[in-house]
């Protein structure tokens, strides 16, 4: 097996897994929501300047460098 | 008299005034979400359109998203937006422990150089004009969520 299938086989798991987690919590798991997380991790100034920062870079990242 | 006619005045007044002040209401909330579309749509398409024109590795592209994403994360932090979210506590554990293999797996590859990063496999998707396009929308879509999070506490009246 190739690095590069390794690497997508761990990626997909990765994304299957958050998949499973939205779900669970959107039919009633004691789970919160990604986007429950996020708005959470939000509530302090350093929270907010993380996810901010890290939204900022994932675009400059991906997008623009 | 007039204590009487003020008096029986005063519910019908108070009425309209109520109904005015829902009417009022209604057009402040769909007047800021309209000034909320424009402002999406005159900041987001520029930016779509520098990433699509310019295309990767470019600096035009480069000070396209870079600008947005500083003029949003400046806006969200003196909005405090987010501060008044509602808490998830422990319900949010599994989003962190998610996150956190996320994070070992990118550090794995970045160590090791057999194996491709994300941004190795995600720039052959992303090398698509259309699928590029679609990215930025998505990531402008998610800042503009961001900055819409909740703000400030209700003060105690």
């Amino acid at each position: 097996m190739s690095e590069r299938t390794v690497s997508v086989i761990a990626l997909a798991l990765l994304v299957i897994t958050g998949l499973a987690l939205e779900l669970s919590a959107r039919r009633g798991h004691d789970r919160a929501t990604a986007a429950q997380a996020v708005a959470s991790a939000m509530r302090t100034t350093p929270g907010r300047a993380m996810v901010l920062t890290a939204w900022v870079w994932l675009g400059v990242h991906f997008l623009a460098r | 008299m007039l204590f009487v006619s003020a008096a029986g005045a005063a519910p019908g007044y108070a009425r309209t005034g109520a109904v005015l002040g829902v009417i009022s209401e209604h057009e402040r909330v769909t007047f800021s979400a309209c000034t909320r579309w424009l402002t999406f749509l005159a900041v987001g398409l520029p930016c779509v359109a520098a990433v699509i024109v310019f295309g990767e590795l470019s600096t035009g592209a480069l000070l396209a998203v870079g600008g947005i994403g500083v003029l949003v994360a400046v806006v969200g932090l003196a909005r405090r937006a987010g501060e008044a979210a509602l808490p998830v506590g422990r319900r949010g554990l599994p989003w962190l422990g998610w996150l956190a293999a996320g994070v070992a797996w990118e550090l794995l590859t970045l160590v090791d150089d057999d194996l491709p990063t994300v941004s190795d496999l995600a720039d052959l998707v992303l090398a698509h004009p259309p699928v590029r396009a679609a990215a930025t929308l998505a990531w402008l879509i998610a800042g503009a969520w961001l900055l819409t999070r909740p703000g400030q506490h209700p003060q105690p009246p």
